[in-house]
């Protein structure tokens, strides 16, 4: 990145639309974070219509803050009540929890602040400089490597996100299946349609996402609608500037957390959930004094805290350079790539230059202002978890209709969105994920293109000439990995609990 | 023999699989190649959901959750979306939304009227500003 690059890059950000969004993304992030049962993905899966009449900027800024400062925002809720507001602040919660029983609550909300705003600006500032040169390597990449690369995203996300590799795997062909509705682009014929005129467009991306992630959960939610009480909030004392003393203490914690999150972020597969866990557990192996874990120490809020923000900007490389999205949150942010005409790969770091750098420079912004914001705020922000679900479930499904209707002003879309959210709802409910489907109608199409194509290419047997190439053999053999590393795993887990039990 | 979810799923992957397939024969050949592997990956990987659900007697948990109790909420909800969506084709969606969400909230026991009243209508002027009036779209 250059000096030219970088005076384009502050000109674009500095414009009242971005900071408008980047102030919308950072506080509905928080928000959303601290309401336990809304998720992340829900969330970036909602505001992706509104992006569509946004500048491209504008809206990939306010998408990435929105997931930066949720991974952030559900820490508020462990915290202070005791009810992580999503998975990746289960650790959180353990010291948390303890400290605001000490009457140290705000203490432990600053340690929390400062731990998520230094370990997401890390790995933004790592996003930044490490994934133009890691892009170098999708210049290798022809039609087979593509073919390959959309099967490879799709075995890690089935063989991570379900319940067993068999019902993953179903769910990412069920959702190819899906992507094959519509005109072939090749022949021009139309598939399954069924006779259908709104068919032959395909299934449109948002309204299909909407209704997988936005309105399956609602759907969940509405089991517990009746056994929904208040949430009494403590009364939260102590200063939420955490002193210099405690800063030192924490700094090494908060650099190892966040190195771990980057890594565990990059993995695809594991998110936030994963990334505060171990790095909870590390900070535990390597704390000098391990039996304080849990008793409310400051150590044991910044490791989690750090490594789930620090997840952010790991699991960005991947899917700005080859377009494998790690999570359900980076499968939604693709879709939010691509509805503004961005391809993963090369072109992202020479040909976009100023709109990815922007974006970039723009979730580090994202990240000081979550921290600021939370320092300020974080106090009031848990006041929204009193909001009762028999108002917020009939906001958000009115906001998912009018986000699906709004892509292409089609009540066709709104159908599409209620099909899918029952479907979801469904496939939840029987140890399936709707995370390979959402992922598998986005890759669906480039699969099939490069597979056809890389045919033509191979003029005769096609496996031979896949062998030929070094890539695809090295994209061959992680995909075998990934569908037979789950199943071995689980046959080793299988057998010792068979050892315990005998 | 009582079939269990897991095999129930197994047998609908297989018969739709076996629907799809007969479909891909209308299709030209090129068209119809991808879909076609697809097609018998999506119906061998049913066989194997099936086989495996039917060998695993134990694990009999999941069937628990689909419980007429756990069921009846949702369903509520569901219908309801479903009568909103289809009053919006009547009588328009200003008029549809209100609707939907005071029989919403009352269905689901919301005891304080002001509350109802202002999440109305604060929802509708919102959207109102933002898609309209902001993004100029017109809502049906």
């Amino acid at each position: 990145m250059n000096i030219e690059i970088l005076s384009s890059v502050f000109a674009q950000l500095f414009t009242l639309e971005v900071i408008v969004a980047l102030l919308i993304g950072v506080v509905g992030g928080m928000v959303v974070g601290a309401l336990p049962g809304l998720s992340a993905t829900m969330a970036v899966a909602l505001l992706l219509p509104l992006t569509f009449s946004m500048g491209t900027i504008a809206g990939l800024v306010m998408l990435t803050g929105l997931y930066t400062s949720a991974m952030y925002g559900g820490s508020i809720s462990a915290i202070l009540l005791h009810t992580p507001g999503t998975p990746s602040s289960a650790a959180t919660a353990l010291d948390g929890y303890e400290m605001t029983k000490q009457g140290r609550g705000l203490e432990a909300i600053g340690i929390s602040t400062i731990s998520s705003m230094i370990g997401g600006v890390f790995s933004a500032l790592v996003l930044l400089f490490l994934a133009p040169p890691l892009s170098l390597v999708s210049l290798k990449f022809s039609e087979p490597e593509y073919f390959l690369i959309a099967i490879f995203g799709l075995t890690i996300i089935s063989s991570l996100a379900s319940d067993s590799v068999v019902k993953g795997l179903l769910s990412g062909v069920f959702g190819l299946l899906i992507g094959l509705i519509g005109t072939d682009i090749l022949t021009g014929f139309p598939r399954f349609t069924f006779g259908i005129s709104e068919l032959e467009s395909g299934i449109s991306l948002v309204p299909a996402m909407i209704g997988l992630f936005s309105i399956s959960q609602v759907l969940s939610q509405m089991e517990a609608i009746r056994d929904a009480k208040r949430n009494q909030i403590n009364k939260v004392d102590g200063k939420v500037l955490p002193s210099w003393t405690s800063l030192k203490k924490i700094g090494p914690t908060i650099t190892l957390s966040s190195v771990i999150g980057l890594f565990v972020g990059m993995l695809p597969g594991a998110g936030g959930d994963i990334g505060s866990w171990v790095g909870y557990n590390e900070a535990k192996k390597l704390s000098k004094n391990p039996e304080k874990f849990g008793k409310g120490c400051i150590e044991g809020v910044a490791a989690p805290e750090a490594a789930n923000n620090a997840v952010t900007g790991g699991a960005l490389i991947p899917l700005l350079v080859l377009g494998i999205p790690g999570s359900a949150v980076t499968a939604v942010l693709l879709g939010g790539l691509m509805i503004q005409g961005l391809v993963p790969g090369r072109d992202l770091f020479t040909v976009h230059a100023t709109t990815t750098y922007s974006v970039i420079v723009g979730l580090i912004f994202a990240n000081l202002l979550m921290g600021i914001i939370g320092l300020l705020a974080a106090k009031h922000i848990v006041k929204v978890t009193n909001i009762s679900f028999s108002i917020l479930i009939p906001v958000i499904i009115v906001f998912s209709l009018v986000g699906s209707y709004a892509i292409n002003n089609s009540m066709f879309d709104v159908y599409v969105m209620v099909f899918f959210g029952v479907v979801g709802y469904l496939m939840k409910k029987t140890g399936f994920h709707p995370a390979p489907v959402v992922l598998a109608i986005i890759l669906g199409p480039l699969a099939e293109g490069g597979l056809r194509r890389a045919m033509v290419m191979a003029k005769g047997d096609f496996l031979l000439y896949l062998f030929q190439r070094p890539i695809s053999v090295v994209l061959i053999i992680m995909i075998l990995l990934s569908i037979l590393s789950p199943i071995i795993l689980n046959y080793r887990k299988k057998k010792k609990e068979e050892e315990v039990a005998l | 023999m009582s079939l269990k979810l897991d095999d129930f799923i197994g047998i609908i992957v297989i018969i739709l699989s076996a629907f799809l397939y007969f479909l891909t024969n209308d299709l030209p050949e090129q068209s119809a190649f991808f879909p076609k592997y697809l097609i018998i990956l999506f119906g061998v990987l049913g066989v194997i959901l099936f086989f495996q659900s039917f060998k695993n007697k134990r694990e009999q948990s999941k069937e628990s959750s689909f419980s007429m109790k756990n069921l009846k909420d949702p369903s509520k909800a569901l219908g309801l979306l479903i009568v909103y969506v289809i009053l919006i084709n009547l009588i328009g969606f200003f008029i549809a939304t209100t609707m939907f969400v005071v029989v919403f909230m009352v269905v689901f026991k919301e005891k304080s009227f002001k509350k109802v009243v202002l999440t109305a209508v604060l929802l509708d002027a919102f959207l109102y500003v933002l898609f309209v009036y902001q993004l100029n779209v017109p809502l049906p």
